[in-house]
């Protein structure tokens, strides 16, 4: 049974509209906070750090230029850690030498900011080991935006080792419907136009059968049949709503954007407690085109779980 | 109109660089640094005036101690208020806000050699582009071209800390030396070109380099963006495809009325950051506020964004 | 890449066309039209792969306004690709004109391993035995496809 705070505390998707569609749903991020810690921190830190010891080929990737980059983002995570986490988090700096300590995990590191002789593993890969959430960095370049690095151990059915090294638009190249009305190239240049000082964030939303956080696209095979067996019986404690808070900042120097991707998961039974989500999701859901659905891996199961939410429905 | 987070920050110390162009160097409030940036970045300055608030851009570097930012000011004449501000009102010690700073004239990563052509002011930009190649070791030279030695910008600075990649054209003096695009010509394949200065070296030289064969790919320039009008006035819409016509109050965005009257334009963080509530224009004068569209599609007056921009007199839009 | 391969780019001062014994042809139209509208440019056709030593240097030696042309089989516009680029020529510096069977490589989701693949819809991965649907979901930095799992 999910608690009570985490079913408060779910980052609900949906704005005003029952209509759901693609679009630049981002607004500006206030309070700045890049990172947050939930009450199940150890156990994903534990599921991640796992992850990346036995296939680092498929949750790590960086190109050697980002190696500035991946500073300014420990710069950034490390001392917000601190900030907003202080009775967890403890972050001790002289000029370049750090001391950070994580009271959850019981671990003390002192490192030479800039220096990655000083620290095991490459300092977003170390920095992410922190934090729940997934690291992107998109290197602006020659006019595009490229994923250049990133540590991905929680991703939607996506592959970093194939994606690496690859533009905004080619990595959303296979998502039906996203280039209509140019909607990727205002995005992009949405993207591209961030500032330092400023930084976005948005909502991307997903159902899935299970509650697996490694849904990668290298063990789809594993987790995607799951997408068969869901019944009417269980189908309230099987599918899971997941969305992911994605949060954007300027990297001032490098001038790269980081990207940070936190996420949650709810099963429907706990998300059917709120009523207004159970109405409006099922008429989002109802509305839905066979497009979004598909792309979603919603297709194989959605009439059960439309089924089950009118009958929810009408019971209250 | 919505202002991204600013920074206060204290004028730490002036410097005359030649009769009319000042350095100013920008130090944080408290004890800390103000944050780095990437070359070619600027700031946007908000310089309190009588009649309200000015706001001026300039390129940023940084030729003092780690933390510090810099910016240099020709004095214009005649001003249009930002550099007379800066010359007379601005002093050591003052207070003043700025932006973080930000970058629409970045470095091209893949190049393999790059070239800077300079006059007079434009040399701004490029002093942080040079720092940051040179702390990368890659290569670069600079042709810049000022009236004569006492009135070029940071000559000392320069020869001593690139010797050999830079050459200048004093065009004034006893032998008079013309910056010319005829060098375009000679550089290696795999060069991109940076240009600042004055509108018609620009033109000047991006027109050269294309018609030597320059991919757009390869040209980068930035201009001096004209200044921003602050404007809450009334105006009127007529939207083409329906003909209705609606007033859009002073107090009130483009938007706002859009939705009031039915027209349901899509948006999202309504300080003209995102680019959804964009609406296509066909008639009429645009004044942007957003950060949003390019100066490329700011000027074509053909689209604009609702929650922010506003019109001159009567826009015909086409919804 | 514009693909007009009848009439040269605009705008160019100096042309460089590079070809292998299959190629060459292709490149005789663009050659002629650089012949009547005088540009300058070099024409090399490359009989064998140890004769290619010296392009680096050719390439380098080159300046900001001329523009390549490739014309062959897939391994040999690759190779010379990658020469150009290493020189210094981007994308907007060079034209490809690959002649003959495709060949593209397809890498498994699920093992990262490669295939090579020209006309397929589906191949079974070599190496983990999955069975893999071609897509078009191209990768520059591996410079190959993504082969998918579908569930039926």
């Amino acid at each position: 049974m999910v608690s009570t705070e985490k079913n408060r505390s779910f980052p609900y998707p949906f704005g005003e509209h029952d209509v759901y569609r693609y679009s630049n749903n981002a607004i500006p991020l206030n309070p700045p906070i890049a990172i947050e810690v939930t009450e199940s921190y150890i156990e994903e830190m534990n599921l991640k750090r796992e992850l990346l010891k036995k296939h680092p080929e498929r949750c790590y990737h960086s190109e050697p230029h980002t190696m500035n980059a991946q500073w300014e983002a420990v710069d950034l995570i490390l001392h917000q850690l601190a900030k907003y986490y202080p009775e967890t988090f403890k972050l001790v700096t002289n000029d370049d030498h750090w001391i950070f300590t994580n009271l959850q995990t019981g671990e003390k590191q002192s490192f030479t900011f800039g220096d990655p002789t000083t620290l095991e593993v490459e300092p977003l890969d170390y920095v992410g080991r922190h934090v729940q959430e997934d690291l992107i960095l998109m290197m602006q370049r020659d006019g595009d935006l490229f994923l250049d690095a990133g540590q991905l151990c929680f991703p939607a059915n996506w592959s970093l080792y194939f994606d690496a090294g690859m533009s905004f638009k080619e990595i959303h190249t296979p998502i039906p419907g996203f280039k209509s009305e140019s909607l990727d190239e205002r995005i992009l240049q949405f993207l591209m136009r961030i500032e330092p000082g400023s930084p976005w964030w948005r909502k991307n939303w997903s159902l899935m059968a299970g509650n697996r956080l490694d849904t990668s696209l290298e063990t789809f095979a594993e987790w995607g049949q799951v997408r068969k067996k869901v019944t009417k019986e269980n189908v309230g404690d099987l599918v899971h709503l997941r969305v992911e808070v994605q949060k954007l900042f300027r990297l001032p120097k490098s001038n790269g954007v980081l990207f940070t991707i936190h996420t949650h998961m709810l099963p429907l039974e706990e998300f059917i407690q709120h009523t207004a989500w159970r109405e409006q999701f099922s008429a989002i859901l109802k509305e839905l085109p066979e497009f979004i659905a598909d792309y979603k891996g919603i297709s194989l199961y959605r009439e059960v779980v439309l089924e089950y939410l009118e009958g929810e429905l009408k019971k209250r | 109109m919505h202002r991204n987070s600013t920074l206060d920050i204290r004028i730490k110390s002036i410097k005359q660089e030649t009769a009319t162009i000042k350095r100013f160097t920008l130090q944080a409030l408290n004890e800390s640094k103000l944050p780095p940036f990437s070359g070619g970045s600027h700031i946007t300055t908000y310089l309190p005036e009588k009649s309200g608030t000015l706001e001026r851009s300039y390129s940023v570097f940084n030729l003092s101690e780690p933390g510090l930012i810099e910016v240099a000011v020709r004095l214009a004449e005649p001003s249009t208020g930002g550099s007379e501000y800066w010359h007379h009102y601005v002093s050591e010690g003052d207070v003043l806000k700025v932006s973080y700073p930000k970058n629409h004239f970045s470095l091209s990563f893949q190049a393999k050699h790059h070239v800077f052509y300079a006059a007079g002011i434009g040399i701004t930009p490029f002093l942080s582009m040079m720092a940051e190649l040179a702390e990368e070791n890659q290569s670069f030279e600079l042709h810049y071209a000022a009236k004569s030695k006492e009135q070029c910008a940071f000559f000392d600075y320069l020869i001593q800390t690139y010797p050999g990649q830079c050459h200048f054209y004093f065009s004034e003096g006893e032998k008079p030396d013309r910056l010319s695009p005829n060098l375009l010509t000679d550089h290696r394949i795999g060069t991109h070109v940076y240009f600042c200065g004055p509108e018609k070296m620009i033109n000047e030289f991006t027109s050269a380099a294309k018609s030597y064969g320059y991919p757009a790919f390869n040209v980068h320039y930035e201009r001096f963006s004209p200044p921003v009008l602050k404007d809450s006035v009334p105006f009127a819409v007529t939207l083409k495809q329906s003909g209705k016509h609606l007033n859009v109050p002073a107090d009130q965005s483009l938007l706002d009325v859009l939705r009031e009257n039915g027209i349901d334009i899509p948006y999202s963080c309504r300080v003209g950051g995102c680019g959804t509530c964009e609406v296509k224009v066909a008639e009429g004068e645009i004044n942007h506020y957003d950060s949003f569209l390019t100066e490329k599609q700011q000027s074509s007056n053909q689209m604009m964004l609702s929650c922010v921009s506003r019109g001159k007199g009567n826009l015909v839009l086409d919804i | 890449m514009i693909q007009d391969h009848s009439s040269l780019i605009e705008g160019k001062r100096k042309f460089l066309f590079c070809a292998d014994p299959e190629g060459a042809r292709s490149l005789y139209i663009l050659v002629r039209q650089a012949m009547d509208e005088n540009v300058p440019f070099d024409f090399q056709i490359f009989l064998e792969e140890s004769e290619e030593g010296f392009v680096d240097e050719w390439f380098s030696q080159q300046k900001m306004g001329a523009y390549l042309y490739i014309s062959g089989k897939t391994d040999f516009v690759k190779r010379i690709q990658g020469e150009a680029i290493k020189a210094g020529f981007s994308e907007h510096d060079l034209q490809l004109l690959t002649i003959g069977p495709v060949k593209k490589r397809l890498v498994c989701c699920t093992c990262h391993a490669e295939s090579e693949v020209s006309e397929q819809t589906h191949i079974i991965c070599a190496y983990c035995g999955q069975e893999l649907e071609v897509s078009d979901h191209y990768s520059r930095r591996l410079d190959a496809y993504l082969g998918y799992v579908n569930i039926k």
